[in-house]
């Protein structure tokens, strides 16, 4: 089914550094991944893992310095985004690719009205007169379910609720119809009953849009109602991909089966909960063989000295582990 | 052993703002309403409800941070706010707070050493050989290196500094503890290390808690007993079994499908529209009601009070599930 879709990203390799003052930290070490047209995928990890950077990396949106992208492509549509001069970059982003952020209060500017920081976006990128634009405001808080969004396009980020605000945050993303959505922990900062309400606007705008999702969290649970195919990072690599289904039912990665053994365990048992022991390296000093391996029950020889492949265990799952090769 | 430890009779607390920067207009926010709350030696009471709810307004008012404007707390029989200033040190030694923020509430200029000894030295009249000793058997109590003493807070990941603010809570043996969220900031894998280490405490220290947390399936965990709070009032009340298996007040029936279960479809989900009202504009009847399902006349006008003692869980609601 997948074939017959063409690629919308596709990110080849991509390695970004920050060079700090303690020395070079690998935020991403040769990450690699593509998304298709109208299709959903999750990137979930602890934080440091290095999920933002990759998505700040593709935005071209990291400072550089410190960050460096050390390797790698981004094709947006076959074109790659690092190469791109800053100006055509910007014309793509915010209009072709959006993002909605985790915080909507910091990423809200206080001083300006809703009306009047949605109407700046819509007239950049749309050459939209400012009554016109504002009228598409109107329009794109209606869509994202604001009650009498006439009153609340006058109002201040501080006058919203941090529902609203998110739901502002996701009017203003939406308002280029972008073929990419990038959603940064959209309902970390919020109530369970609000991240329901806010992760159904998202579903419904992906599917009446008919564009494509990158959702970043580190709530697994949100992942398994959202989207299709999870992406799971640590220490700044993708160690395990497949679709939804297959990692809930069968985690490959010893990583990916104790971040799940946490949440089947905490619904159903008291008693003691499992751990991961240990704790995520420094980026500054990884470990030479893979990564997880000084927390990982099932470490073996092979692991401390050597990297593991990249293996398909089966069509669209990979999994980053010497466990499944088999020339260990 | 059935032994009540604390109890909450009628709490209210009110907070009194200004409209506007020179205006007159006062402002009432209920923050906690009306609050009835027991809790037994060596239970864990789980308080649940969405941010503003009131549930960390409730705990400072526990530990003596704040006062209630009306009704009474009692802590081993004894009302909180009659004591005076030469019995607080007792009262402190007997109730401790671990925050929420781990980083935040460990003061970056001391060391771990310095941190862990300043309760001993208010609180208990050890020898300074024996502060270090019993700093040393914090350390292995909540399975730190001793070695890490010398060091300052901003050396620490999110787990370890607050395993520290665990540490220092639990320095000058104390009965109760108020924990406010003590896992939210922290990652999922190293949330289980944390809530591993308070239920070994528990049992150990023999101690009993008060649990605050917006996370339902933390509170499922941990807890005993939950009451669950909207907008400054408990709306059901019950022991942790019952009420998620069986949750009467249409609040948490909402709140606890709400919570993204992995292969649930969301069609299933009956969802909450609207967001609570503000507390400053409470309306009349049952404050849930323009968020309710099932909400009728009676609810617009009459306040529900939490039924009686037979029920289980107890619940605020004229039509309880």
């Amino acid at each position: 089914m997948k074939e017959n879709l063409s690629s919308l990203l596709e990110v080849r390799n991509l390695t970004i550094d920050f060079h700090t003052m303690d020395g070079i930290a690998r935020a991403i070490n040769g990450v690699n991944f593509s998304l298709f047209k109208k299709e959903k995928i999750g990137i979930v990890g602890e934080s440091g893992c290095g999920k933002s950077v990759t998505v700040l990396g593709i935005m071209g949106l990291l400072q550089k310095p410190p960050a460096k992208v050390r390797e790698g492509q981004v094709l947006f549509k076959g074109r790659d985004l690092l190469t791109l001069p800053e100006r055509e970059f910007a014309e793509i982003r915010g209009s072709k690719i959006s993002m909605i952020f985790q915080n909507p209060m910091t990423s809200l500017n206080p001083v300006f009205t809703i009306g009047n920081q949605m109407g700046h976006v819509i007239r950049i990128h749309q050459g939209l007169r400012k009554k016109e634009s504002i009228e598409k405001a109107i329009e794109l808080l209606q869509e994202v379910g604001i009650p009498s969004p006439e009153k609340r396009i006058d109002e201040y980020p501080h006058q919203l609720s941090g529902g609203m605000r998110q739901r502002v945050m996701i009017a203003m993303a939406i308002s280029c119809r972008p073929q990419l959505i990038i959603a940064d922990e959209p309902t970390t900062a919020l109530d369970v009953t609000i991240q329901a309400q806010i992760i159904d606007v998202i579903q419904d705008i992906i599917d009446r849009f008919e564009s494509s999702l990158i959702l970043i969290t580190h709530d697994l649970a949100v992942v398994a109602e959202t989207v299709e195919r999870v992406l799971v990072m640590y220490a700044g690599k993708i160690v395990e991909t497949g679709s939804v289904q297959e990692l809930f039912e069968s985690p490959k990665h010893p990583y990916t089966q104790g971040l799940l053994g946490w949440i089947t365990n905490i619904e159903t048992e008291r008693g003691k909960l499992p751990t991961i022991d240990g704790m995520v390296p420094s980026i500054f000093n990884l470990p030479e063989g893979c990564s997880f391996s000084n927390r990982c029950k099932q470490c073996i020889p092979i692991c401390i000295r050597q990297e593991p492949p990249n293996i398909e265990i089966k069509p669209g799952v990979l999994c980053r582990c010497w466990l499944y090769s088999e020339e260990r | 052993m059935n032994r009540e430890i604390l109890s909450l009779n009628n709490v209210n607390r009110a907070f009194v703002t200004r409209k506007s920067l020179f205006g007159k207009t006062k402002l009432v926010i209920n923050a906690v309403n009306q609050v009835d709350l027991i809790v037994n030696k060596g239970q864990t009471v789980g308080i649940v409800g969405e941010s503003g709810c009131g549930k960390s307004t409730l705990a400072r008012m526990i530990v003596l941070l704040d006062q209630p404007t009306e009704g009474s707390i009692l802590f081993q029989g004894k009302e909180l706010s009659s004591i005076e200033k030469k019995e607080m040190k007792q009262f402190r030694s007997k109730v401790q707070f671990v925050f929420q923020d781990p980083l935040s509430s460990l003061n970056p200029r001391k060391t771990i050493r310095q941190i862990l000894e300043t309760p001993l030295r208010h609180l208990t009249d050890m020898t300074k050989q024996e502060r270090a000793d019993r700093v040393d058997e914090l350390m292995t109590l909540v399975n730190l290196r001793p070695e890490f003493l010398e060091r300052y807070p901003h050396q620490f990941s999110g787990g370890q500094s607050q395993r520290i603010g665990i540490a220092r809570s639990i320095a000058a043996n104390p009965e109760m503890i108020v924990l406010d969220e003590p896992v939210s900031a922290l990652d999922v894998s190293v949330q289980a290390q944390v809530l591993n280490l308070l239920r070994e405490l528990k049992e150990r220290l023999n101690l009993t808690y008060i649990f605050i947390s917006h996370d339902l399936a933390v509170v499922e965990n941990v807890c005993d007993v939950v009451a669950v709070m909207y907008l400054g009032r408990i709306v059901e009340y019950g022991p942790r079994k019952k009420l998620f298996a069986n949750p009467r007040h249409p609040y948490t029936h909402i709140l606890l499908s709400s919570v993204p279960v992995p292969g649930k479809q969301e069609e299933d989900r009956p969802g909450l529209k609207g967001e609570p009202p503000s507390p400053s504009a409470m309306p009349p009847g049952c404050p849930f009601e323009p968020r309710c399902p099932h909400g009728v006349d009676r609810c617009k006008k009459e306040k529900p009070i939490l039924d009686n003692v037979d029920a289980d869980p107890r619940a605020a609601c004229f039509f309880p599930l």
